[in-house]
């Protein structure tokens, strides 16, 4: 018996008045697999993955996330880390603080934070760079630091936008 | 223009800015009466004389009142319109700007009138309240241009990153976005506070008994001419002026970031 998928998509459509920018997808995605959504500018890959992150919602169709079905379920309550074209890195905040941002907002205690901070940024090599500012790190750092919700012991998928 | 002759350009300008301020300054503290050349003896008896009037500290009082109620109101007020212009996308959006950036350009001796009225229909008319509603909006629109600007440079996916990682609505506001507009919601503080701590023909409409500080130089000045005035106009100038250097330190500051 094959496992059930993580991430389904049934028949999602997403219309912006008359303009439709997702035109029925129908995909699944397993455990483990990594995928990528390649396609011209403009096809909709990018509000195809903010549909799965909660950002933006379905005009039509069904979205599920391990059987459950996303649909209403707020941005804040899913766990769909995305890394941002952008990065979207927090320019008040220093190194460790955009870090451990998401362990804050879901309420890990400081002490507990501090730690699992420490350990992503020994992984991402910014090992000594966290009491640095955003503006202070070359490009490359910065790509790391984008990737500082990636460290979520329970995400379910990363989805790069 | 060579280095030489644009600096005595800008020394001139500056100058001819500050040189009426300048002089009343330096006549705050001339023992003589009149303002006459040559200058007297140094005296704070001025300001002494002045600060001795229970009128004059109980209108530096209401001004200052007026000004902090004013300037809070005009922030809060202004953030919440650049935020909801920042955010949200609607059909009558420009309607909405011109609406909310138009009082500036009405006339104040219309908007001394009309606030009079509508005040007085609210029974407000003549109280410290009345002045603040009058000057809260007067000072919004400053306060939204201020906070506007600074939005401009938010990277939009700021907020949706905050709620990725698990931030509700109301606190990736708390805790993104107005850290990203600290600079900008001090600097519109300073600047409608100081709008507010001048700002004479509305409040000589709506004031009554309360008087604010502008209010209290003119009715002071019908009666004579006395030097207290410049002693009273330095105070009164270098608090607008410092902050409105505070929030222009703010702006330029965040321009670097």
């Amino acid at each position: 018996m094959t496992e059930a998928p993580l991430v389904r998509f049934e028949g999602v459509r997403k219309s912006y008045g008359p303009f439709e920018a997702v035109k029925g997808i129908d995909f699944a995605i397993g455990r483990g697999e990594f995928v990528a959504i390649m396609g011209p500018s403009g096809c909709g890959k990018t509000t195809t993955l903010r549909m799965l992150a909660g950002l933006e919602a379905p005009s039509a169709g069904q979205i599920t996330i391990d059987g459950q079905v996303m649909n209403d379920v707020p941005a804040h309550e899913r766990d769909t880390p995305m890394v941002w074209q952008s990065l979207a890195l927090f320019p008040f905040l220093n190194v460790k603080e955009n870090v451990e941002f998401g362990l804050k907002m879901r309420g890990v205690a400081a002490q507990d934070r501090h730690g699992r901070a420490m350990l992503w940024l020994e992984r991402l090599g910014l090992k000594g760079f966290e009491k640095r500012r955003i503006d202070q790190l070359s490009g490359g750092a910065k790509a790391a630091c984008g990737a500082r919700a990636e460290f979520g012991d329970r995400a379910a998928d990363v989805a790069f936008g | 223009m060579s280095g030489a002759v644009f600096r005595i350009y800008l020394v001139a300008v500056f100058a001819f800015v500050f040189a009426p301020i300048f002089t009343s300054m330096v006549f705050s503290f001339n023992s003589d009466r009149f303002p006459t050349v040559p200058l007297g003896e140094f005296t704070t008896h001025w300001y002494v004389t002045a600060f001795s009037r229970p009128e004059v500290w109980e209108a530096f009082q209401n001004s200052l009142l007026v000004a902090l109620c004013a300037a809070t109101l005009s922030t809060c007020l202004g953030f919440a319109t650049a935020y909801t212009d920042f955010r949200y996308g609607f059909r009558w959006k420009p309607a909405y700007l011109a609406l909310a950036l138009l009082p500036p350009t009405v006339p104040l001796v219309i908007m001394g009138l009309a606030m009079l009225a509508w005040l007085g229909q609210l029974g407000l008319s003549g109280t410290i309240p009345g002045i603040i509603i009058a000057h809260t909006v007067m000072g919004a629109p400053f306060a939204m241009a201020i906070c506007r600007l600074r939005l401009s440079q938010m990277d939009p996916s700021l907020e949706a990153a905050a709620w990725n990682l698990g931030a509700s609505p109301w606190r990736a506001m708390w805790s993104v976005v107005l850290p990203f507009c600290l600079p900008a919601l001090i600097s519109s503080f300073c600047l409608t506070a100081a709008v507010s701590f001048d700002e004479f023909i509305v409040a000589w409409f709506v004031s009554g008994l309360n008087k604010t500080v502008p209010v209290m130089i003119l009715e002071i000045l019908q009666g004579n001419v006395d030097p207290q005035i410049n002693a009273i106009g330095t105070v009164v100038f270098l608090t607008s002026m410092t902050l409105v250097v505070i929030a222009q330190l703010l702006i330029l500051k965040r321009q670097d970031t």
